[in-house]
């Protein structure tokens, strides 16, 4: 255990010194903060119009039925409920209430910060993905994998690494966080990204980043292993690459058609896809937290199984 | 300094060892016998010596100790038991290429690799201090790796092999790239390691360290270990007279002995 911490902090350090984590940080920082206060700029001529309630968050009956052109008595109808009713049992039930209500195209703040977070996530994962790969071929050219694996076994080497690198990556999610509430701040509740629920939505955003940076790197490194030069390695990791990929685009393109069963299913519940998908999903209102948890549990069920077939492909490559 | 840490490594016996590799080009896959059947002992305070051509084996079979790789057959005995993961964190062990991270600054990662042999936190600044002042490169501690010379490099790598206490040396061609005072600290270090009581196993090109060295060689070729003897015992297999004050170099008969059957 000892090992894997000393392997995991040396990885840690190493990315978060370098020139490509820095500049990374910096400018998805900048990006939300500018981006959410877009709004603030142009709000004189005409920009979003966010005075429609964040509708994840909004139990007033009167909003609901604002935001959607009803009478407050067509909404209360709708779900067989009186006023009474509706602002006591809503706080359990909102989310799907409001989910069903297809709201979600009517708050442009949140299909903005959904994309921009979906892209943001997946350049992070890349970047953490090219940093794991280009050390495993660095320590294999130089032959220090051979000092360190006379010390520890392939297994504590491939998990110090990684839980090194997920640790960078988290740091960059914490950016992203705490740049989205200083865009709020900043804006003075005008920017764009105001009413999402930063606290469950950071939740679901950190779990699934962990996740994602622990299924790549894994992959990332078994997968650069069989190379022996920085140049054989981009070929190596290609099918890391376009594993990523395809869950990328089916997210970005088919996201307007989850609410068919089986590519929501697909999108929301199947490993490598649920990474992308739930965070977009779940800023835009269209997956609850109990959904995100259930796909949550599965991609975690995942991971052993994949840890397990990166660690044999490791070991037997990265010393042949 | 005290080298030892912890219990005392006395032997290290190769048994029996073994190794194939699988190539595989494009029209066919071919098996290489890396090693076949590599039998012998290096005793405490013994200074082993290793030669042979390139690509003979002398590195797998230091890779082979080290439990880099594992062999096909035959086993590793220290002080007579099976060798194990404690066995090794307790060697300084150098690998013909530089085997350090060349973007990373010279104290921070020779501290890092000793604290993986087991040392603590205090002890690892405290012996890698102690061989960056004593190889003369504390100076160069908080360089990057790659800024350095090929010889500061090396001697970068002779802290890192030595900076853990080990209890055995496996280094492979230590020399390689060394200047003429480089190659002294060298030459010095590991004496003083094997005064200790200390076993080294080393493998070098260069006949005359060999000769100056080594208190016992073995010479590799193909796999097979063909001579084991020390110096004077290789001399005699090579029919050279014993009568010469000055002992005929081993570089002199390199030629006869690597095709001695």
């Amino acid at each position: 255990m000892r090992n894997i911490l000393l392997v995991a902090k040396r990885e840690f350090k190493t990315r978060i010194f370098s020139k490509s984590f820095i500049f990374s940080t910096i400018v998805f920082a900048i990006l939300i903060v500018a981006i959410g206060g877009i709004n603030v700029i142009i709000s004189n001529g005409g920009g979003f119009d966010n005075s429609i309630p964040n509708l994840m968050m909004d139990t007033n009956t009167k909003a609901i039925a604002d935001a959607n052109n009803q009478a407050e008595d067509e909404v209360l109808q709708q779900h067989g409920l009186t006023k009474e009713q509706f602002n006591t049992e809503i706080s359990s039930k909102s989310e799907e209430i409001i989910a069903g209500l297809n709201l979600k195209e009517n708050n442009p703040g949140n299909i903005t910060f959904s994309f921009m977070i979906l892209i943001l996530m997946f350049m992070s994962i890349v970047l953490s993905g090219n940093q794991m790969s280009s050390g495993v071929v660095e320590e294999k050219s130089n032959s220090i994998v051979e000092i360190l694996l006379s010390a520890m076994s392939s297994f504590q080497l491939l998990s110090g690494k990684i839980i090194g690198l997920a640790c960078a990556g988290l740091i960059q999610i914490i950016v992203i966080l705490i740049a989205l509430v200083s865009s709020i701040e900043i804006s003075g509740g005008e920017s764009i990204f105001n009413g999402i629920p930063i606290d469950t939505f950071g939740f679901v955003l950190i779990m699934f980043a962990i996740v994602g940076y622990i299924s790549f790197s894994s992959l990332y490194a078994a997968f650069a292993s069989t190379a022996n030069s920085p140049t054989e390695a981009q070929t190596a990791v290609t099918p890391v690459a376009i594993l990523m990929l395809i869950p990328f685009y089916a997210t970005l393109f088919l996201q307007g058609a989850s609410n068919n069963p089986i590519i929501g299913g697909i999108l929301h519940y199947c490993p490598f896809f649920s990474i992308f998908s739930i965070p977009l999903d779940y800023a835009k209102g269209v997956v609850t937290l109990n959904q995100s948890l259930i796909s949550l549990a599965i991609s975690i069920i995942a991971i052993p199984i994949i840890f397990w077939f990166a660690s044999k492909l490791y070991k037997r490559s990265v010393l042949s | 300094m005290d080298f030892s840490f912890g219990y005392d490594i006395m032997e290290i016996e190769l048994k029996n060892i073994s190794k194939q590799f699988k190539t595989s080009s494009k029209d066919s896959e071919k098996i290489v016998q890396a090693l076949d059947d590599v039998s012998f002992k290096i005793k405490e305070g013994e200074v082993f010596g290793f030669v042979g051509a390139n690509g003979a084996g002398k590195s797998t079979t230091m890779r082979i100790i080290m439990g880099v790789l594992n062999p096909d057959s035959g086993s590793i005995l220290v002080n007579g038991e099976k060798i194990n993961r404690n066995d090794r964190q307790k060697m300084g062990y150098m690998p013909s290429e530089r085997g350090l991270y060349p973007k990373m600054k010279v104290y921070e990662q020779i501290k890092f690799l000793t604290e993986i042999h087991g040392l603590s936190s205090k002890d690892a600044k405290k012996q890698t201090n102690f061989w960056l002042k004593k190889l003369d490169i504390t100076q160069h501690k908080d360089k990057l790796l790659q800024t350095l010379s090929t010889g500061n490099q090396q001697k970068a790598q002779l802290v890192a092999t030595l900076a853990p206490k080990p209890e055995v040396l496996i280094l492979d061609e230590p020399f390689r790239g060394l200047d003429p005072i480089a190659v002294k600290v060298m030459v010095n270090t590991i004496k003083d390691f094997a005064n200790e009581n200390k076993p080294v196993l080393f493998s070098s090109h260069q006949l005359e360290l060999i000769d100056k060295l080594a208190d016992k060689v073995s010479i590799i070729k193909d796999g097979k270990i063909i001579i084991n003897g020390t110096p004077k015992q290789l001399r005699e297999k090579a029919n050279v007279s014993q009568t010469k004050t000055i002992p005929t170099p081993l570089s002199d008969i390199f030629g006869d002995l690597i095709n001695f059957n």
